[in-house]
């Protein structure tokens, strides 16, 4: 067997750290300043400080006043997003935690809006129950020149594959750097991923992942949850494909109507039953549709078009949707929007399911998940705008914590160079391959198949199952894949890891036979109804004995949750 | 001081009262392009005017545009910084510029961190042509290089060569864009009384300005499997380095450092820090020996070629007060070829010394006389902070993934006395502890002498060292200098010893240090965070002492008897000409 160190760089540290955004950068710090001896090395694909979601992210960052209510906010995230199928006992945690963590992320040298007497600055948000406090747009960069001054090493422009084991132990990583394709082998005592989940079709070009953390994760046995709670819809502008925030209350049609009001009542969200409204009037003649932001409507007043001016002047002015059209239109040479442009809808979809407890940690020993890509995997299901940079920022806070305890007692595990050869010669095989399949027709057909409103929005058991069918059949493009540069192989390996995902949504999707939840709703037509009595249940996939996808559920533990659905009993013990 | 409270661009803002509008915005930090006001040639305390055409400002309720340099802010004024005819003067007045700027940005060391590059992109302005003047080109004759078709013509450079340095090597001849800024000798800057110092470098908007380059030289050294190749590093490098990466101002790099020389393949990675321990040794012996046997008074220390070289040119009454030490750059390479060749058995000729320091004047000192101490050069190649990170990017080593190591041994052995070296004050730092200790022969209570601690150009002390009273001076700037020597030569002043940097602030902000823009310079003080950083790795050190140090005890004990003994005359010091 040939030495490891032969078959690529090697790097050991403490704690290895995969993804270089948000949510691996707190991890970063928060172990630094937890004990400032650990060694932590974060790795990223891009470059550290300029990559990765939440450097582009929109200038908010969900908030809540100290004087606010945990149990206020609490059950109006319960009851509008995640209809009881939120782990509560996590939820109270992490809104409970938000203020402390926005101030530990301000202390890190990221600004966030100010009062004149120096206290946090929130934008209040939805009758006061929850707001926003502004950050600035280069939050990463800020971050970045945190981790450095407390001693973390950034490794830029090398991209994760496969985890490493020894004894069922996470105990590294190997992946190739994306200018030379050299093989890279990491060991080290304690791994969390941060490399976000898997996005299809982002809207408005916005960062994508591509699953390679959830494959690796789920190739060394850790569990997915939620899955099937994956669509993002959003109403944007016709004219920029940017989302307008908070326009979910007064979309209307040719003819003037609102139909927010008349599909979506009760929403405080932009749903799959407004999209399908829209979607639904176009047909019948009756587009197109557009937002009047005109209309005094405290989420549109909010969240979005007017609001706050002065006070967010000093943030980088793209935190008012309405200029930014507008620049964007006027940039491109085209006339005004007015204040009533016109929209249309864009969706996207997402794996975010890296089963995750409390501590963030993953059901495999030795691995955490920090960030989005246990954003579902975590079950709080409190997700609304805004909370993306505050669940990275806590789960990696947490994460840390949880990690530098668990490296007093582990010391680095012994990589097996077997594993490391077999990975080497599986991540590089499609060098060598004479064939003519490249990722971009795995993509392709992806995007051909997941992206009608039907499939999407509107799944049923017949749709689900015809898409399951089209995934066998991609699948067996993978093996054929080829590449002759590093970026293309990279993408052989991301088409791949989408595709695994892509099959975690739709298998569980297809399990859980009833609608559910606000933001990434999962609406299925052919069960339209809540169903409290036989769907209290999260599924849970993870990877049989065999290979095969095993899916399986989890009961709530409602008895002991302190917000129940109306008219929810305890079931009789079976005898 | 009162505080004012003005308005930019509807935003409230306050200021302490007599600040200029371009001073008072700077002051509030303020992460938004659009509120900046745009300058290049502006450079706080060095030039404060700006005759570029920009630097304007309107004020609600006055006519025309307002010089933000020089107009006072005052209660309630209202500034706007983004109009749309402030922004069109801005892009003419860019385009100008532009039209005589090379347009060769991918060559250029400065890409990336370029005051006009950055200015250019946020207004977006292109330009046609190739920028080339065609009249003049490269002066590269001395180790600091000139490009002339890179020039903007700001006159930062000659304005700190004349009026920080007192030099006057650099000069502007002509106006606006007529006007030719260069060596006041048409030989170039080496006929000049420049002393190397690259205060200009450091000012220079563009990458008009920059060191000669030597990196070629130590890769083809690290290539040469018959050369074992040292590297020292100064200590000033590990306050600064990060800067290139992004760490914040005054963050120590030291283990990172050690960690990126050995990636690049040095065959031992040694502290310049063990040197400067032992330029304490032979420079508070020689101290101790003067004041005891009547020698000329006051000392004046050796470590900084750039002052030496001033001496030479501006005070020849003063040359035999300078120190004989040679500086710890090249005490190094000198025990380096002989001590350490000899120890592991490495024929001295094989060894390369390369020194990374924060000086482009170390680059002309390994070239003078008398700085052969074991019969070969003692340094070899010596480069600056810069340009170790050029050759880092060119190696493709990642700073930043970096973990920290150690220096290897003996000679990356250093005591905290040597590592403060880099800020002003810390050579008299680091000799009165020795001083102290050798002439009471107790132990100090308290390491810290915090008087000569500081950024002040002239900062004075007395200590009484076993019953005599011991006057001592520190002074950083050679416009400083140059006006306590004319003390010392008047009798004005009666100091024993005086320390002197010729780069204000010591070597943290030498000449070969990261370049930070005027807009940085404005909001930081780089010699007060850098020198921070120093003094926080001594008190980080074990040993704090330099005649303390095991790798001195032991090269004094086996191998130079003892301080200014036969054998550490022989090596470890020089002699200093009239120029």
């Amino acid at each position: 067997m040939t030495d490891i160190k032969e078959m690529g760089k090697m790097y050991t540290s403490d704690l290895l750290i995969v993804g270089g955004s948000i949510a691996g950068l707190s991890t970063a710090i928060r172990a630094k300043e937890n004990n400032k001896d650990l060694d932590v090395l974060v790795v990223d694909r891009g470059v550290i400080g300029w990559s990765g979601q939440a450097a582009k992210a929109g200038n908010g960052i969900l908030g809540r006043r100290r004087e606010q209510s945990v149990d206020d906010f609490m059950e109006f995230s319960i009851k509008s997003f995640g209809e009881y199928l939120n782990d509560q006992d996590y939820l109270r945690m992490h809104y409970s935690n938000i203020p402390d963590a926005i101030d530990t992320l301000n202390g890190w040298g990221v600004n966030i809006s100010r009062n004149p007497d120096g206290s946090v600055k929130t934008f209040p948000l939805e009758n006061n129950l929850w707001c926003q406090v502004g950050i600035e747009l280069y939050n990463i960069k800020s971050l970045r020149k945190k981790a450095l001054e407390v001693g973390v090493r950034l490794l830029s422009c090398v991209q994760i594959f496969e985890l490493l084991t020894d004894n069922n132990r996470v105990i590294g990583a190997v992946g190739f750097d994306t200018d030379h394709m050299k093989y890279h082998i990491f060991n080290a005592k304690a791994v969390a991923l941060a490399t976000n989940g898997a996005d299809f079709k982002k809207m408005g070009g916005m960062f994508m992942g591509y699953g390679n953390g959830l494959a690796a994760a789920y190739r060394v046995g850790a569990h997915m949850r939620n899955a099937e709670f994956s669509t993002e819809v959003d109403v944007v502008s016709k004219a920029t494909y940017t989302p307008v925030y908070g326009c979910c209350n007064v979309v209307h049609n040719a003819l003037g109507e609102n139909i927010s009001a008349k599909y979506a009542p009760d929403r405080v969200e932009v749903s799959p039953e407004l999209v399908l409204g829209m979607y639904k009037e176009v047909q019948e003649g009756r587009g197109p549709c557009y937002a009047d932001l005109t209309i005094p409507d405290p989420i549109l007043m909010e969240i979005g078009a007017t609001g706050h001016d002065n006070d967010m002047r000093i943030w980088p002015d793209k935190h008012r949707w309405v200029e930014h059209v507008h620049e964007k239109v006027a940039n491109s040479g085209r006339p005004p929007l007015g204040d009533k442009p016109e929209v249309t809808v864009r969706m996207n979809l997402q794996a975010e399911c890296l089963y995750v407890d409390k501590e963030q940690k993953t059901t495999v020993e030795g691995l955490w998940g920090s960030g989005k890509i246990s954003g579902m995997g975590c079950a709080y299901i409190g997700f609304v705008r805004g909370d993306g940079l505050g669940y990275a920022l806590q789960s990696g806070i947490r994460a840390a914590d949880s990690m530098t305890e668990y490296v007093k007692s582990h010391n680095l595990g012994n990589i097996d160079p077997a594993q490391v050869a077999a990975h080497k010669e599986k991540i590089y095989a499609p060098l060598n391959r004479k064939s003519d399949v490249t990722p971009g027709d795995i993509f392709s057909q992806i995007e051909e198949m997941a992206f009608h409103i039907d499939v999407m929005l509107a799944k049923s058991d017949a749709r689900i199952k015809r898409v399951l069918a089209k995934i066998d059949e991609m699948k067996q493009l993978v093996p054929k894949l080829t590449a002759d540069d590093p970026h293309t192989l990279a993408k052989c390996h991301e088409a791949a890891d989408s595709l695994l995902c892509l099959e975690f949504i739709f298998r569980a999707a297809l399990m859980r036979k009833e609608s559910r939840g606000g933001r990434y709703r999962h609406l299925r037509v052919d069960y339209p109804q809540r169903d409290d009595e036989n769907w209290l249940n999260w599924i849970v996939i993870k990877q049989g004995e065999n290979g095969e996808m095993e899916l399986f559920t989890e009961e709530l533990p409602m008895e002991r949750y302190k917000f129940k659905p109306e008219g929810w009993k305890p079931k009789a013990k079976a005898e | 001081m009162k505080n004012i409270n003005f308005k930019v661009n509807g935003v409230e803002l306050s200021a302490p009262e007599g600040s200029t509008i371009l001073h008072a915005i700077q002051l509030n930090d303020i992460k938004h392009v659009e509120m900046e006001v745009p300058t290049l040639h502006y450079l706080a305390g060095v030039k404060e005017e700006e005759l570029s055409g920009l630097g304007f400002v309107e004020v609600t309720g006055r006519e025309g545009f307002i010089p933000a340099w020089s107009e006072p802010i005052a209660e309630g004024m209202d500034v706007r910084t983004d109009t749309p005819a402030l922004k069109e003067a801005a892009r003419k007045a860019l385009s100008d510029i532009l039209a005589v700027h090379d347009h060769d940005c991918v060559n250029c060391v400065r890409t990336d961190n370029c005051e006009l590059q950055h200015l250019l992109f946020e207004y977006k302005v292109k330009s046609e042509g190739d920028g080339l003047r065609k009249i003049e080109e490269i002066d590269d004759r001395s180790v600091i290089v000139r490009d002339y078709n890179k020039c903007i013509r700001c006159g930062r450079c000659a304005a700190v060569c004349e009026n920080i340095q007192s030099v006057g090597a650099i000069a502007v001849t002509g106006e606006g864009l007529d006007a030719t800024v260069g060596p006041v000798s048409p030989d170039g800057l080496a006929a000049t009384k420049c002393v190397n110092c690259g205060q200009c470098i450091a000012a220079c908007p563009v990458g008009a300005l920059y060191e000669r380059d030597n990196t070629a030289a130590v890769f083809d050294a690290l290539e040469d499997p018959n050369k074992f190749v040292i590297v020292q590093a100064a200590p000033s490098v590990r306050a600064a380095m990060g800067e290139i990466y992004d760490f914040p101002i005054g963050v120590d790099v030291e283990g990172r450092l050690a960690a990126a020389l050995r990636c690049l393949g040095f065959d031992k990675v040694f502290d310049t820090v063990f040197a400067a321990d032992l330029t304490i040794m032979e420079e508070a012996n020689e101290f101790i020996e003067r004041v005891q046997n009547g020698g000329v008074l006051p000392m004046m220390t050796s470590c900084c070629p750039g002052w030496i070289k001033f001496c030479e040119h501006e005070f020849h009454d003063l040359i035999p007060n300078l120190s004989t030490c040679k500086s710890p750059q090249q005490m190094f390479g000198a025990v380096a070829k002989s001590y350490y060749a000899e120890k592991m058995g490495i024929n001295k000729n094989d060894i390369v010394v390369v020194s990374i320091m924060p000086c482009t004047a170390k680059k002309f000192e390994i070239y003078r006389d008398n700085q052969c101490g074991a019969g070969v050069p003692d340094v070899d190649i010596s480069i600056t902070t810069r340009e170790l990170a050029r050759m880092l990017r060119k190696a493709e080593i990642q700073f930043e993934a970096m973990p920290c190591e150690d220096f290897d041994q003996p000679l990356g052995l250093g005591t905290g006395a040597g590592v403060i070296f880099g800020a002003t004050g810390g050579v008299m730092e680091a000799a009165l502890r020795t001083a102290t200790e050798k002439l009471t022969g107790e132990t100090l209570a308290k390491l810290e002498f915090c008087d000569v601690r500081g950024v002040e150009g002239v900062k004075e002390a007395s200590y009484n060292l076993n019953g005599t009273d011991v006057k001592v001076a520190v002074v950083s700037g050679l416009a400083n200098a140059r006006a306590l020597m004319e003390k010392v030569k008047s009798g004005e002043a009666d100091y024993q010893f005086i320390e002197v940097m010729a780069c204000p602030g010591g070597c943290v902000n030498g000449g070969g240090q990261p370049i930070r823009s005027a807009d940085v310079r404005a909001k930081n003080d780089l010699r007060v965070k850098r020198a921070e950083a120093l003094y926080e790795n001594d008190l980080g050190k074990s040993v704090r002492k330099s005649h303390e140090n095991p790798a001195i005890i032991e090269l004094y004990e086996t191998y130079l008897a003892a301080p200014g003994g036969e054998k550490a005359h022989k090596l470890l010091h020089t002699s200093y000409i009239k120029r």
